[in-house]
């Protein structure tokens, strides 16, 4: 078989990008609009510059950026040639790309082309960058890298694609490992539970902006606290207001419940994971498909968050989060979603089709005396709500409600803290409302801490902070609020299973 | 385990009198501009100034010399370990194998005392810049030199 058909050779970009391009620039086109109208001269002239501009400056560019754009393949590395006046060449060895990312947003889709990314492992900012070409030449692009790096050709498939595309389609896909996939059912359902805080708030915005709320509430509210507010609360009617406040609350939910949905089903819709060599794939979107992939020789940490209502019907989520791809740059580390929403025993299943990872029933807990502490954090920032109250219902006796408030979250966050220490791995347990059960690799320990701060001294209390390549997250990977003396232990004690993991790996190479 | 060198205690009480002098200007600037504006504002305008200026007047006498008394840093056989800290205190594990390069840098004031600071870095995202402060310049580069030895350049 001859490798020719596997190269790709000074190739330009799919002419649809000069569209997509010219699109994407008009809102730059848009600034000077917005500046000559604010000046108030809003004569026919604003025309005349507004294409002037996108004559002299946008157009020409795109169209010498895509004439002096062509990207080669060959079964050695990638180069991408660019540059007008000054030449860039970017060379990329094949071995060297780490990941072959292909993405569509809501243009690309409708112009049928699609962005190609080549992420390697050295530094950041090599990256090759191919925005936009055909949907089959991103495939193919995928197809062949990954192909050389496999050091096997599959010529034949190759060639057979463009005499029938089809026959190679079904094959293509009954190669696929495919290891999680979701119905339109199930993204529905993971919608109607997911109810994020950022939705809710959002909603309550959008909410706020149709609703009859005098938009001048500002200078209403110094009307009244210059009219003696207290006689204000008086005579209002308390029946109707809190009537009003509920409609409100529960219509902002509903919207808020419905939009997730939709958002939800946007970005899951036809969500899969594929297992592949060294890899994980995922698929998905509605409008805007991503594909992505997760190098597992990269992975760092896998979270399972759920939250109350999840945990109730047994769903649960899987992050993965991996190191960035420049290595010690930790801003490029990230945290991919590998099932959005699957049954505890699913995602256990996939987990350990990872790694081989025991989640214990039961994990050891926290000591008793974070409590304590928990309630004195809380007390301390429920001030300002305390004395919004005091304030409201004039009466001392309304803080009281609080108190067992703040005892119950203090007993419920003690409750759902816990930390489980193996030979090969830490398993970190925390959160009612946003449960996250962390499983941190031992030998992904890049430096561990032990921190105790003046208040937790005086419980005797410390925390073991692990630090990996992709804390995404602060806390995660944070063992909160245990004895000093366990604190001191199991600080101890990873370092010594970290040095006996990387002595064991020694001994193998 | 190791101690910083003590004319370190002079750089932090520089620090501390420019913390002290910054947070003054911010005060004194908040006190003329937003505070004085209160209509039932109990204090005179500088009070504010006044009691930052007591807050660092004591935190500069005492805060360098506890931070001395309360640093240390351990070379051990497979990592580095430092523990410090005065309110909290932390203990800090960096695995040699993980160390990716370390730098020595000193600013305008440790040039003063010809102190130098060790910054290891890792891969970690939280604790990437670990630093040993307070370090006489020829012995920062011997540490680093030591340092060097072990580091592997190390896949994530």
């Amino acid at each position: 078989m001859s490798q020719v058909a596997e190269q790709i050779y000074e190739k330009r970009l799919h002419p649809f990008t000069l569209l997509y391009r010219f699109i994407v620039a008009l809102p730059n086109a848009a600034l000077p609009i917005i500046f000559v109208l604010y000046s108030g001269n809003t004569g026919e002239w604003v025309y005349i510059f507004i294409s002037l501009f996108l004559g002299f400056f946008i157009l020409p560019g795109i169209l010498l950026n895509y004439f002096y754009f062509d990207y080669t393949i060959t079964d050695k590395e990638v180069v991408i040639k660019s540059g007008v006046l000054s030449k860039k060449e970017r060379h990329i060895k094949i071995d060297r790309i780490q990941n072959v990312t292909i993405t569509q947003n809501f243009l690309h889709k409708l112009m049928r082309i699609a962005k190609v990314q080549l992420e390697t492992a050295g530094d950041a900012t090599t990256e090759g960058n191919l925005d936009s070409v055909s949907i089959v030449d991103s495939e193919r692009i995928r197809e062949i890298i990954r192909n050389h790096q496999h050091g096997k050709s599959k010529v034949d498939t190759n060639r057979f694609s463009n005499e029938n595309g089809e026959t190679v389609e079904k094959t293509v896909e009954e190669e696929e490992n495919v290891i999680f996939s979701m119905s339109l059912w199930d993204t529905i359902k993971y919608g109607a539970v997911r109810f994020r805080p950022i939705v809710l708030v959002a909603s309550a915005w959008i909410f706020s902006l149709f609703s009859q709320f005098n938009p001048n509430w500002t200078d209403e509210l110094e009307l009244i606290l210059d009219s003696g507010y207290k006689e204000y609360i008086k005579q209002l009617d308390i029946f109707s207001i809190i009537l009003y406040i509920v409609a409100g609350v529960l219509l902002v939910l509903l919207f808020s419940w419905i939009l997730d949905i939709l958002l939800t089903v946007n970005t899951y819709h036809r969500f899969k994971l594929v297992s592949e060599k060294g890899k994980l794939l995922t698929s998905q979107g509605l409008f805007s498909s991503q594909k992505g992939a997760i190098p597992l020789k990269k992975l760092q940490m896998m979270v399972i968050k759920s939250n109350p209502i999840t945990r109730k019907l047994n769903f649960y989520r899987l992050d993965l989060q991996t190191a960035g791809f420049g290595g010690g740059d930790g801003t490029k580390a990230k945290s991919e979603t590998a099932i959005p929403f699957a049954k505890f025993s699913q995602v256990k299943e996939i987990i350990n089709k990872i790694r081989a990872v025991v989640i214990p029933e039961i994990f050891t807990k926290v000591s008793p005396k974070s409590i304590r502490r928990a309630v004195v954090k809380y007390l301390v920032f429920s001030i300002p709500f305390g004395i919004a109250l005091y304030f409201t219902f004039d009466s001392f006796w309304v803080l009281l409600v609080l108190l067992p408030i703040i005892g119950f979250a203090a007993y419920i966050r003690y409750q759902y803290r816990g930390y489980h220490v193996e030979n090969n791995q830490i398993i970190v347990k925390q959160g009612f409302w946003f449960q996250k059960i962390s499983i941190i690799p031992i030998e992904k320990i890049q430096t561990i801490h032990m921190r105790s701060s003046y208040f937790q001294r005086r419980l005797g209390l410390a925390t073991v902070e692990i630090d990996t390549a992709a804390t995404v997250y602060g806390n995660d990977a944070s063992i909160i609020d245990i004895d000093i003396d366990v604190a001191t232990e199991i600080f101890e004690e990873l370092n010594r299973l970290f040095i006996d993991d990387k002595n064991k790996g020694k001994v193998i190479n | 385990m190791m101690q910083l060198n003590p004319d370190v205690k002079s750089v932090w009480t520089i620090y501390y009198i420019r913390r002290t002098l910054f947070f003054m200007v911010l005060t004194l600037a908040l006190d003329y501009l937003a505070l004085s504006e209160i209509p039932k504002w109990p204090f005179f305008t500088g009070f504010s100034p006044l009691v930052v200026l007591f807050i660092g007047l004591v935190t500069t006498i005492v805060m360098p010399k506890l931070k001395y008394k309360y640093w240390f840093f351990e070379l051990r056989d497979d990592e580095l370990y430092l523990k410090r800290g005065v309110l909290t205190k932390i203990d800090s594990i960096a695995p040699y194998c993980r160390i990716q390069h370390i730098d020595i840098s000193q600013n305008i004031v440790e040039r003063l005392f010809n102190l130098s600071r060790l910054v290891i870095y890792t891969a970690g995202t939280k604790g990437a810049d670990l630093i040993i402060p307070g370090l006489p310049h020829y012995y920062a580069q011997e540490l680093q030199n030591k340092l060097k030895e072990y580091t592997v350049e190390d896949a994530v």
